[in-house]
């Protein structure tokens, strides 16, 4: 522990923060056309002052596990993280960059540690959506835009040390002039990842310490935006990121691991903008570069070579998007995308392109929105099922609206599924399926409060669901077997009081689930009739916060149901568990070598609770951060 | 609106009430003291090994048995199981929880560890006191004393030592190639500790058993290159004479895409079983004079282990299913008449009698 706050201290010396504080309550401002086209009747989850003032939100896999809806399960903090919404798993749910789809097309997943959603404006959309946003897009969509350049030269830092070594830092430097601007943003985190907890799988329960968790993270964004005239504008940006992580055994395993996990990404996307008149016009090329590589010194094949296997993906996007305001209540939005995406590497060699069109309406007026969308979708030269959507949001007085939407999601298979040495199945077929929700929400401002609720029902099918099975030769090879069936219930309330200086808010989700198995072409398949495997059937989230003048502060809590691990009827559940994390931050009043300062303080999981979010890997106990920023 | 955050607060609440597991009963020293014992593998990555029970009295089967009795799971990877009985003892082996957990044979009460290997395959009794170990990763035999429950010492053999047999006072293991190739078997002798011979047979040699008329078989699986299907080669079942040290007949499989496993023989010592291929393979029954592979299995299935009950002649198989489900133990007569079907744990790996 005291060397833990030697850290603390050293930290502040050498790392800096990257938000400025009078941009932490941003208004999320997305330039993607097409998310704002959907927003009307899908639940929508930003990222909010006060988290951002604590810093507690560095990866997407920091911030989502705080919507009731969505499980997130990795190894160890920093590790590789997927997750799951309303029953749909880490590949059924997109993650979009400035509108541009990342999930890796080899393996279909996005791994949550990889998404700094602390330097990126990121929006939660839950809800099937692939009339808008294409293949993968059936649970719910994450959309990550960079923050909006404001006029002049600023600088920002952030040194942030925590428990087991931990140490982050980040650097923000932004120019901005009427007609150009730049933002470049460096992120770094790194953990030796070593903490301890009662070992409660051997008879006295021993402490045990975590190994082979290390990790050490870095992301660099540039984003250049140029006004070409009043009606015109240009931008590129670009993502770098690099991962060197290790990847650890489980606790009943004899040894640590040796097995390393690097992961590489160039992300270029360029666009020109026009918007004249009734006419919006968005051109966007994006070229996406994946390289992964994973050792493994302990496992050899054949020929005695320690197992080192690489997977490299480039994917070039072109898109064009155009809307017409027909009247003042109606527009018509359209968009055509051709992509094409190509694997190599250890074991895989192969391609596959897609070309979309999909075209839509959007009516308001007054207290009523309605949309409709329809997608085309050409895989590999063949059609697939178009993809219809439909919403419409009402609101009936009060204070109280109805909205509804529906729509067929798809999921075409990933490279490494089709293309994979031995036993990739070109012959796949996309996941596919219909979902629906309606829901009941009440948006009232009283005064001094301010209150929201939303409550909705939804239901999902998902056909066609692939799995891996051993085949003949000790060939396992992915099949279309399984139809799944997600339903449920989500409940959103948020309460809010402005008094003075005073901010108050109480903000609660809870989230009921039941994803089960259909039908299956295994035969006498025991998953049928059982929940799916980490979704659980009940999340609650809770979150206090508080702020005064300079003064930050919030409490939350999350209760994570009992999942299955697998389908077999003994050991196959993760108890359900509560964690408890608070946090408080303090703005000082007066700049301090022409910086502005803040300090913030976060303890998690402060009863600490032992708990696993993947079986037989523990999670840390309590814990802590303290973060330091300056900006200029 | 109150009403709501009082809803929602309740529905927190409930879920936040733990359910008080009963307190198990500890078995008696007969609860599982004659049956078959299954080794149910667990998730490779996250998940731990369980072990069955099935009374074949009374066909009954009784799932995650040393959890219950002992309220702590096994350990990663549940390879195989070794029982003695004149020790009144079973030992559960944990190949990636590189250890051996010793348990009480009648009620599996734990009792001890023994740790130190790399990674544990299987064991064989060689004198009262003394246990081999085969250690696949360090490519050694261990001898383990089992008064202290320690390794005294390792017998350095080929590629990843598999199963061991005990023909006289000599141990034939074979060495299954591990992660690559090899295709010898080690013949130690167990008085002194020291390999006596080493004899090429086949390409990554896996199971073995001796026949009524004291020949050895050995089953060899073949070279499997998944990354090049060309260097694949075919498996091969080897008649071997230990005495003169020579292979009386061979027989090769006709593809190279069929890799078998699991040899085993009846009773009489006449018939010999195998699976024809690993993770989803079919009973092949042959009879020891045959001078052809059979040409059609003899229990049509995707099982992933197979051995016979030596006292009563049946045979048993599992299935794996998709690895992530409960798996299915079989038992056939002889003749490969179904007897019963049992639901046992995930990735059913071995079959143990007692």
């Amino acid at each position: 522990m005291k060397n833990e706050w030697l850290l603390l201290f050293l930290a502040f010396a050498c790392r800096a923060f990257a938000q400025q504080p009078d941009t932490l309550l941003p208004e999320v401002t997305v330039v993607d056309e097409r998310y704002l086209w959907l927003k009307t009747a899908q639940f929508s989850l930003q990222q909010d002052s006060i988290q951002l003032k604590l810093n507690q939100l560095h990866t997407a896999a920091d911030w989502l596990p705080q919507e009731s809806s969505v499980h997130v399960r990795q190894y160890a903090p920093g590790m590789v993280a997927s997750y799951s919404t309303h029953g749909a798993t880490s590949a059924q749910n997109a993650v979009l960059w400035g509108g541009i789809p990342i999930n890796s097309p080899a393996t279909g997943l996005s791994d949550l540690s990889l998404v700094p959603t602390s330097i990126f404006q990121s929006t939660f959309l839950r809800g099937g959506s692939s009339a808008q946003f294409g293949s993968g897009a059936m649970g719910s969509v994450l959309a990550l835009q960079s923050p909006v350049v404001t006029e002049g030269i600023h600088v920002a830092l952030f040194a942030q040390a925590g428990s087991f070594l931990t140490l982050n830092g980040g650097l923000e430097l932004s120019y901005g002039t009427p007609k150009f601007t730049a933002l470049t943003r460096l992120y770094t985190t790194r953990s030796a990842n070593t903490y301890t907890f009662s070992n409660p799988y051997q008879a006295l329960q021993p402490i045990d310490t975590m190994r082979g968790a290390a990790y050490n993270t870095r992301h660099l964004t540039q984003l250049f935006e140029y006004k070409l005239n009043r009606n015109q504008r240009i931008e590129a940006e670009l993502w770098y990121s690099l991962a060197d992580r290790e990847t650890p055994n489980n606790i009943l395993v004899g040894n640590a691991s040796q097995a390393k996990l690097m992961d590489e990404n160039w992300r270029v996307r360029m666009g020109w903008h026009l918007a004249k008149y009734k006419h919006k016009v968005d051109v966007g090329y994006a070229f996406l570069h994946e390289w992964q590589r994973y050792t493994n010194p302990l496992v050899s094949d054949i020929y005695g070579r320690a197992t080192d296997d690489t997977n490299r993906t480039v994917s070039q996007i072109v898109r064009v998007d155009y809307i017409f305001a027909i009247s003042k209540h109606l527009f018509w939005q359209n968009g055509l995308q051709y992509r094409f995406d190509h694997v190599s590497g250890s074991n895989r060699e192969g391609h596959q392109n897609t070309n979309s069109a999909q075209s839509g309406l959007l009516f308001k007026q007054n207290n009523f929105e309605a949309q409709a969308n329809l997608r085309a979708e050409i895989w590999n030269n063949q059609l697939l099922p178009l993809s219809p959507f439909a919403s419409v949001k009402w609101g009936i007085g009060s204070g109280f609206s109805i909205s509804a939407f529906g729509g067929y999601n798809y999921r075409v298979p990933s490279l490494n599924d089709r293309f994979w040495v031995p036993g990739g199945n070109p012959e796949l077929n996309p996941e596919n399926g219909w979902s629906y929700e309606a829901s009941l929400i009440y948006n009232k401002s009283l005064g001094l409060w301010g209150v929201n609720f939303r409550a909705a029902l939804y239901k999902s099918l998902m056909n066609d669901l692939i799995q891996w099975l051993p085949g003949t030769g000790n060939i396992w090879r992915p099949m279309n077997v399984k139809e799944v069936r997600m339903q449920g219930a989500d409940v959103n309330a948020n309460v809010e009081l402005h008094l003075g200086e005073n901010f108050f808010q109480l903000r609660g989700g809870w989230s009921f689930n039941k994803s089960e198995v259909l039908q299956s072409h295994i035969k006498n398949d025991q998953s049928i009739g059982q929940q799916l495997i980490y979704q659980p059937g009940f999340k609650a989230t809770h979150q206090v916060k508080y702020g005064i003048k300079r003064w930050s502060a919030q409490v939350s809590h999350r209760y994570i149901g009992q999942v299955n691990t697998n389908y077999a009827s003994t050991n196959n559940t993760l108890p359900a568990y509560h964690l408890l994390d608070v946090g408080a931050a303090y703005r000082l009043a007066k700049p301090l070598f022409w910086m502005n300062w803040s300090l913030a303080l976060n303890i998690n999981n402060i009863t600490n609770t032992y708990y696993e979010n993947i079986a037989y890997f523990p999670m840390p106990g309590i814990n802590m951060n303290l973060t330091l920023r300056a900006s200029l | 609106m109150r009403n709501v955050f009082f809803i929602a607060l309740c529905a927190g609440l409930l879920c936040s009430c733990k359910e008080k597991s009963p307190k198990p009963t500890p078995p008696s020293e007969l609860t599982y003291s004659r049956g078959v014992l299954i080794s149910n593998e667990g998730p490779f990555s996250a998940g731990s090994g369980t072990l069955s029970w099935y009374d074949n009295q009374n066909n009954t089967i009784e799932n995650d048995v040393f959890q219950r009795v002992n309220n702590f799971p096994l350990g990663s990877v549940f390879h195989a199981i070794t029982v003695d009985p004149s020790l009144n003892q079973a030992y559960f082996i944990l190949n990636n929880s590189q250890k051996i957990v010793v348990s009480k044979l009648g009620s599996l009460q734990y009792e001890g560890e023994i740790t130190g290997f790399s990674s544990p395959r299987y064991m064989l009794k060689t004198d009262l006191t003394t246990a081999y170990v085969t250690d696949w990763v360090s490519n050694s035999v261990a001898i383990v004393d089992l008064n202290s429950n320690a390794i005294q010492a390792n017998i350095p053999v080929g590629v990843g030592p598999e199963r061991l047999l005990a023909v006289g006072n000599r141990v034939v293991v074979v060495n299954s190639g591990g992660f690559g190739v090899d295709s010898t078997i080690s013949v130690i002798n167990s008085a002194t500790h020291v390999v006596e011979n080493t004899y090429v047979v086949g390409h990554n040699p896996n199971s073995l058993v001796l026949d009524a008329n004291g020949m050895l078989w050995i089953l060899c699986g073949g070279i499997n290159d998944f990354s090049n299907p060309a260097n694949s080669t075919a498996g091969k079942l080897i008649q071997f004479d230990l005495t003169t040290g020579n292979v009386v007949k061979q027989f090769q499989f006709p593809t190279t895409t069929e890799h078998p496993v699991q040899l085993c023989r009846n009773k009489m010592g006449n018939k010999l079983y195998w699976l024809n291929n690993a993770y989803a393979g079919s009973v092949v029954e042959m009879d020891v004079q045959d001078t052809e592979l059979p040409l059609s299995p003899m229990i049509n299935g995707t099982f992933y282990a197979l051995n016979v009950d030596l006292a009563t002649d049946e045979i048993y198989t599992t299935d794996a299913l998709d690895y992530q489900q409960n798996g299915i133990l079989r038992r056939f007569t002889i003749t490969g008449n179904l007897i019963d079907s049992v639901q046992v744990g995930l990735i059913p790996g071995g079959i143990t009698f007692n």
